[in-house]
């Protein structure tokens, strides 16, 4: 019976009306029992053919039939555990060992780990594997090649595909291998296709088939070739049929020329195989039943052992890796520190320039002994009242640097050794007073000469705004304070525009304060993409994704099986992040700490998908990193995380609301500041727009992971 | 005992070969162990016409003991008279090479010899991870032994005026090593140009090769090519220029038998004339027989170097195939080493080279190989086949003092790095390369995108949505002198009525107003959110005002009380309550100003009495987006460079180009002299981008001269591309490069005092700050730009001192890393 079965078998890729035609109507048949060995230069189709074999990839037009069913239909067992794949590349997890990487294949096969260990046993003794402890990326060439064999085999296949196994092998290693291969098959049920372009190890294949552009030239025994053609060599063989072929090469009508002279090339010896062995096909029917649905069986009933293999791997993977684990705790950290003490505190060691004209010696000033006010009858008289601001001020707010001419003051302000300075009138305290008793009716010199003049620098918009809050204030309460001691309604120096307790935050509020939560927020979340942006990538890469695709395993499941372990890193990093802000920083929250905690959760989880979502879509690091880093810029410049939204033109505040971060970032800073709980509309908004995003980003995985396999 | 002698033989060995070296033909027989042939043999090393004695000794003796030359037994030091052997091509001598660390090293190249005769084609065979590579590497002088000989077309690889790397060779490597985006004529000029030909020679030989070849037509991109055509492009590369050696890793792996034939034919005609050498690497044995001599190669050494028929009819089977794996397998078992390793010796070495005299005694033999075997198992613990280790090696151990040893030679290369890049390199290559640089870039709608669109974006959005004044606040208002209407009627001039109303209107700028009836519905606004704060004016506020303005002091409370607008706002978001609180409080102060003046009072007394005169530097309503821009500006050049960079150099390592560029004898320095060129440019365009958007576009003030902020911009940008060579020397992928670029983003952004001033940091984390390469730079800029100050002043001229000094410590630790990962 034949194990597989090609008929007409046509697939091209790119557009139908401009098709690169890579199997052009191609027949296949390969024996139980037997080696087969399919040859032909690169880029001739090869791997294609075996990719349709083993269902990974579809024909256009044909079919294919693999033990006696159609590849890729559910419960078919291929891909599965029927067929053992070893591919052209290593395609193993540099990372794992090999005691780990056997068993994980053999996990994903759904064996129990008895039968694994038991099979581990008879592949090392055979194949000589290094040992169990050894890392894969220590093991040689050769070893690797060896395990990578071994994985194939560790299931009892009873189709065994091997794309090229014996390149750039040692020639003892190779030989080896063969005489596996042949006394295995001529002891079971074992097909192998064996794809190889040295050309003469392939006489030992039971039946080979030589494959150019998408054709079989001829099938046939090895010997039979040597003696059709004449020829001492498959080689010599090959070469006088690819020249044979050789001049339609890049004709257009190649494929109906092809087809008139392959096809019968091909139907011939195929003939021939089918007489050799009528027997195995009559008696094959029923007792391969019961293997097959042994197997349906195992593919239902091992979804645990999958996902627990999936995991094992994905975690062995992460934490063999140094520089992964320490850019995953420590970046959060290193950043947070740099945010929480870079930015958004209050302004220190600023300089400030006072020059008072009614003071000759500053040292007056802090002499305690000085009365600046004088109380007689119903007025109040005043005396260097400018000493009292002066002290008043005090050293907090800015460093006081005292002069005593106003050009020097100017001069110092302009070399930016000061913020700016203050200046006091000569007459300042007569002028106040003046004020005090005459209201509205005091002079116009008086008036102006009662005022304090502030000349600041007012190119950092953060200090300059920082310096006029801080000197108003303090000279209201300082005028506030002169007037209670003269007796005088404070009416008269006070603002009639009244600033009562806040209703939420404080007076003092800091700009980090306004925006750390948004800070968080996107660093929790880009932190999860960067970690998950490279999973998929890596995979396919690596060829391990093929692999593991082609043991039956879903794209479904490996998605979920990432999903499953960036959820429990994910849920580490959160947790690092929210104690490193609560217990060294010390942040403040008026409302519920579970919500945060929540929602940053959330935030991570999304983030974590929009990884994944990357890594799905991208093909390479580079493209991935860029996605990245062009999504991250945009999102924090608008997501009113430095700068309040309502500061936007009208368009773009419509437009970033759909942002992932907008609302939940306002959201928190309701639950952090206002104290208001998850049943407020502004605060579960929050939680619907990431939990929103969040499924957009699932949905559009599975589509793109359903596409890709 | 004996392996003591051995190592202190060995070193006196090497002192010796390195003084005769430097001394020319000096002593050498005060050395007790030499005998005459080794005097001979190091003499033969120290002028290079010995060599060709030497040599073609060798030569005509392994091909007179495979009896395939007529030529008769050759005499030591007379010239030898074949027609193809006049000359080695290339020999390789006592080579060791070794991959990792000292402790755990892996042994690559084990006391390889090699003759490679001139005119001749040369089969390389083994398997993968043999070694082979390694050992082609060595003869373009790719890589340093760790010590032994190699001479190449007569000089040592990597010294000058040796060509080699450079236009003597050839090099096709495994990997077709080419930029897809290139069409087959731009690779070709490529080649062309850096081997210094014409452009009119490129073109004729363009169009041979793709006759010979059967290549398409020359405009399509290497890209769109099959995988046959591309790696016929890469040989067609390597052809090129017609060089004197050609070296050709795996040419017919998976390729098309029509093509590998001919690849065949025609590398056997161009040896024919007998000028150029071929060395072509296989593991695909069969195809090896076409070539002249063959050298079969399994961990790290020679098993047998012959003519193919030699080696089938010594070893009587009929395919190479065989031949290899009885040699493995004889390798593989101790006991008939010894018969192996004589009968080779006899075959390559013949007289010639002084084996014999390699071992010291052949009673001390059985110790020391004993000794040698341990060792290299232990070397090779993780050689594939776990096979035992070979005796056939001479025993020769690697040189026990590496370092020492190396050392004249360190420092002769590097005169020689520092030569090379004080030459002034060829037109031919800085053209090639600038041109390739170019076109990929240009080709690659990602990175060009990446170049010139997003800097435009950041800047567009960063303008749009920070620093501009939020509009559209709601406050919640009631106001009691309205009597529960609607409108709010007040009259200009000095009329004392409706004065709330009067107020209110001076709030008009920023705020949208929600009247309410109940001050406790305002405060539920607020409370809910949908309000930032709540503004309460009492029924009698006008009353209450005028009595307040006309009593003065002797106001009494009620009227004070009665006067005053209450606030309550919501100070959750920082920046809008304190915008809101700065608004309400200069709506104030207008309405008072605009009262007062217009009933004939001196205005000011409304006024707050502190006055903020015009300011020292910038505007009364500075913008936060003037504050940000400097940094923002210079952020952004600054990591683009370090991405650009850091990406393109590594990019240029693993796609293999590099090494074939280097073969082609194009210079490390040279590479990075471009690249330089190319960045400045990409650097000019992203900075004109920049500032345009910034301060034409979005008028971001600038009051300083425009040249220096150019000046300044541009060097951000270089010091950003230092920065992304020290990555890309650092970094062996891409991935890790733009992790740490990433990384290294967000930090430097935050410590820079781009977003907020540094004086609001801790004072140890400001001092630090100060330290980092933005900082300073930020600052100097921001001068610039909002004071207009000139480059003398210190605050600016000091932002171009730690540039500039940060552009030479990335450079020097880029050349200290450099350097610690050739050692």
């Amino acid at each position: 019976m034949a194990a597989v079965e090609v008929r007409n078998g046509y697939k091209y890729y790119g557009s139908k009306s401009n098709p690169k035609i890579v199997l052009n109507q191609l027949n296949m048949n390969v024996m139980r029992g037997s080696i087969y060995g399919l040859l032909g230069a690169s880029g001739c189709g090869k791997t294609t053919l075996l990719s349709c074999i083993v269902g990974q990839r579809r024909l256009n037009g044909g079919e294919v039939s693999v033990l006696g069913v159609k590849p890729g239909e559910p419960g078919s067992g291929v891909p599965g555990s029927r067929v053992g794949f070893m591919p052209q590349e290593i395609a193993l997890v540099e990372e794992m060992t090999v005691k780990e990487t056997i068993f994980y294949f053999g996990r994903i096969y759904g064996l129990t780990d008895e039968k694994i260990r038991e099979k581990y046993k008879l592949l090392k003794e055979l194949l000589q594997l290094p040992p169990p402890r050894q890392m894969i990326k220590e093991c040689s060439g050769g070893q690797q090649r060896r395990l990578s064999f071994a994985c194939a085999m560790i299931h009892d296949p009873e189709l065994l595909i091997l794309d090229e196994p014996t390149v750039g092998l040692d020639p003892m290693l190779r030989e080896k291998i063969w005489d596996f291969l042949v006394e295995t098959t001529r002891n079971s049920k074992l097909a192998v296709i064996i794809t190889t372009h040295y050309i003469e190890e392939a006489k030992q294949a039971n039946c080979i088939g030589l494959m150019r552009n998408g054709v079989l030239l001829a099938e046939d025994t090895p010997t039979n070739i040597m003696i059709k053609f004449g020829t001492q060599s498959i080689e010599d063989a090959f070469l006088i049929l690819s020249q044979r072929q050789g001049n339609e090469d890049e004709l257009p009508q190649l494929m109906d020329i092809n087809r008139n002279q392959a096809v019968p090339t091909a139907m011939l010896p195929t003939e021939v195989i089918d007489s050799h062995e009528p027997t195995a096909a009559e008696k094959s029917p029923i007792p391969f039943e019961e293997p097959m649905n042994e197997n349906r069986k195992k593919v239902f009933f091992t979804t645990k052992g999958r996902i627990k293999a999936l995991m094992t791997k994905n975690f062995v993977q992460l934490f063999r890796q140094p520089s992964g684990i320490i850019f995953m705790l420590l970046f959060p950290i290193i950043q947070l520190t740099c945010f929480y003490l870079a930015i958004g505190k209050t302004p220190r060691n600023l300089g400030l320039g006072v020059y008072s004209g009614e003071v000759d010696s500053y040292a007056e000033c802090f002499d305690d002994n000085l009365r600046t006010l004088y109380q007689a009858n119903d007025t109040c008289h005043f005396n260097k009242l400018s000493c009292r601001y002066i002290r008043e001020l005090g050293d907090d707010i800015a460093i006081r640097k005292y002069y005593d001419t106003e050009d020097a003051a100017l001069a110092d302000a302009k070399r930016t050794v000061t913020v700016g300075y203050i200046h006091f009138a000569k007459n300042f305290s007569e002028s106040v007073s003046e004020l005090i008793e005459d209201g509205i009716h005091a002079s116009d010199g008086s008036v102006d000469n009662a005022e304090l003049t502030v000349h600041i620098d007012m190119t950092d918009q953060q200090v300059a705004y920082f310096m006029q809050r801080k000197l108003r204030d303090k000279f209201s309460s300082f005028m506030n304070k002169v007037v209670e001691e003269c007796n005088v309604s404070a009416a008269l120096v006070r603002l009639p525009v009244q600033f009562q307790d806040p209703i939420y935050g404080s007076t003092e509020i800091e700009f980090q304060q306004y925006c750390a939560p948004g800070v968080v927020m996107t660093m929790v979340f880009f932190l999860a993409t960067l970690m998950t942006a490279a999973v998929f990538i890596s995979e396919r890469m690596d060829g391990i994704w093929d692999r593991t695709l082609l043991a039956g395993v879903s794209a479904t499941e490996m998605l979920w099986a990432h999903l499953l372990t960036q959820l429990i890193i994910m849920s580490l990093q959160s947790f690092e992040v929210i104690m490193y802000i609560g217990l060294v920083f010390d942040t403040y929250n008026n409302g519920d700490t579970t919500t945060l905690i929540g929602l940053l959760t959330l935030t991570a989880f999304c983030g974590m998908l929009f990884g994944l979502f990357i890594s799905v879509f991208c093909k390479s690091h580079t493209e991935a990193n860029f996605v990245a880093t062009g999504a991250f810029y945009p999102m924090i410049i608008l997501c009113g995380l430095l700068w309040p939204l309502e500061s936007m033109p009208g368009f773009l505040q419509d437009l970033v609301m759909v942002l992932p971060f907008t609302i939940p970032s306002i959201s928190a800073r309701n639950v952090i500041e206002k104290g208001w709980s998850i049943t407020n509309e502004k605060v579960y908004n929050g939680f619907l727009v990431m939990s929103a995003w969040t499924i957009i980003f699932f949905v559009l995985c599975l589509i793109g992971i359903r596409r890709k396999s | 005992m004996a392996p003591k002698k051995e190592s202190t033989l060995s070193q006196q060995q090497q002192q010796q070969q390195q003084q005769q070296q430097q001394n020319g033909q000096s002593n050498g027989q005060a050395q007790p162990a030499m005998d005459l042939e080794r005097i001979k043999r190091h003499f033969s090393w120290s002028d290079s016409s010995a060599i060709i004695s030497t040599d073609s000794v060798m030569t005509t003796a392994t091909n007179n003991d495979g009896g395939t030359q007529p030529n008769s037994v050759a005499v030591w030091g007379a010239p030898a008279a074949g027609p193809r052997n006049t000359q080695a091509a290339v020999s390789v001598r006592h080579a060791f090479k070794a991959y990792g660390k000292k402790k755990n090293a892996n042994q690559v190249l084990n006391n390889l010899n090699m003759t490679v005769p001139k005119g001749t084609i040369y089969g390389l065979l083994g398997a993968s991870g043999c070694g082979k590579t390694t050992l082609l590497s060595c003869i373009v002088g790719r890589r340093r032994m760790d010590s032994g000989e190699i001479f190449v077309l007569g000089g040592k690889p990597g010294t000058r005026g040796s060509g080699v790397p450079g236009k003597r060779v050839g090099y096709m490597p495994q990997e077709i090593a080419l930029y897809g985006e290139f069409s087959i004529q731009e690779t070709m000029m490529y080649f062309g140009w850096i081997f210094g030909m014409e452009t009119k020679e490129i073109l004729e030989r363009l169009q041979f090769l793709l006759n010979f070849l059967d290549l398409p037509s020359e405009k399509r991109l290497v890209k769109n090519l099959s995988g046959g055509q591309q790696r016929r492009v890469s040989f067609a590369v390597a052809l090129m220029h017609d060089p004197e050696l050609l070296i050709l890793d795996e040419p017919t792996v998976g390729v098309d038998p029509l093509l590998r034939q001919s690849i065949w034919n025609h590398l056997v005609h161009i040896t024919k004339a007998g000028q150029k050498t071929v060395i072509i690497t296989t593991h695909y044995i069969e195809e090896a027989r076409q070539a002249h001599t063959i050298g079969l190669m399994r961990s790290g050494h020679l098993l047998a170097e012959e003519s193919p028929s030699v080696l089938l009819s010594m070893y009587k089977c009929i395919s190479l195939e065989e031949v290899f794996l009885k040699l493995s397998r004889i390798q593989s078992q101790k006991g008939d080493v010894t018969h192996v390793n004589f009968s080779n010796n006899i075959s390559l070495h013949a007289m010639a080279f002084g084996s014999k005299m390699d071992k010291p005694s052949s009673s001390q033999e059985g110790g020391v190989v004993g000794l040698n075997f341990h060792q290299s198992k232990e070397m090779l613990v993780n050689d594939s086949n776990g096979s035992i280790y070979t005796l056939n090696q001479e025993p020769y151990s690697p040189p026990p003092s590496k370092r020492q040893q190396n050392n004249p030679n360190d420092e002769e290369s590097c005169q020689d790095c520092f030569a090379d890049l004080c030459k002034v390199t060829s037109k031919g290559k800085i053209r090639a390369l600038l041109t390739k640089n170019m076109l990929r870039m240009w080709r690659n709608v990602g990175v060009m995108l990446f170049i010139f669109a997003l800097p435009v974006m950041q800047v567009i959005l960063f303008c749009l949505a920070i620093g501009r004044d939020p509009q559209g606040l709601n406050l919640a208002i009631v106001n009691n002198e309205m009597n529960n209407t609607d409108t709010c009627y007040w009259e200009d001039g000095c009329h004392f009525a409706n004065l709330g109303c009067r107020y209110l209107n001076h709030l008009n700028t920023s705020v949208v107003k929600t009247y309410y009836t109940d001050i406790e519905d305002a405060k539920d606004a607020v409370r809910r959110g949908d309000a930032w704060g709540a503004v309460y004016i009492t029924e009698n506020f006008t009353d209450a005002f005028t009595a307040r303005a006309a009593l003065g002091r002797d106001s009494d409370d009620e009227t004070i009380e009665q006067s005053e607008v209450k606030v309550w706002l919501d100070m959750s978001n920082q920046q809008i309550g304190v915008m809101l609180n700065r608004d309400i409080q200069l709506a104030y102060r207008d309405f008072a100003m605009g009262l007062l003046g217009q009933c004939g009072n001196n205005p000011k007394l409304g006024d707050v009495p502190i006055q903020f005169r015009e300011p020292i530097y910038g505007t009364m309503n500075p913008s936060f987006t003037d504050f940000v821009a400097p940094g923002v500006i210079l952020t952004i050049v600054f990591f683009l460079a370090v991405a650009l960079t850091s990406s393109a150099l590594i990019i240029e390592r693993t796609e293999g180009l590099l090494d074939r560029s280097w073969v082609a004898g194009v210079s490390p320095g040279e590479i990075l002299f471009s690249h330089v060129i190319t960045q400045f440019v990409v650097m000019c365009g992203q900075t004109a981008l920049v500032l345009i958007f910034m301060l034409v576009v979005f008028g971001v003030t600038n009051n300083g001269e425009l040249f220096w902020v150019i000046v300044l911009t541009l060097l951000q940008g270089m010091c950003g591309m230092c920065f992304g060579f020290l990555i890309s020397s650092v970094c062996e992928l891409e991935r890790n490069a733009i992790q740490l670029a990433l990384g290294s983003f967000y930090p430097t952004l935050l410590l820079s005092g781009v977003i907020w001033p540094i004086e609001g940091m801790p004072v140890v984390l400001r001092y630090i700050s100060l330290c980092l390469p933005l900082t300073l730079a930020t600052s100097s800029l921001r001068s610039i730009l909002t004071r207009g100050w000139a480059i003398f002043e210190s605050d600016v001229y000091i932002g171009y001192l730690s540039t500039l000094s940060w552009i030479l410590g990335f450079l020097v630790l880029t050349l200290l890393v450099l350097r610690a990962k050739r050692g």
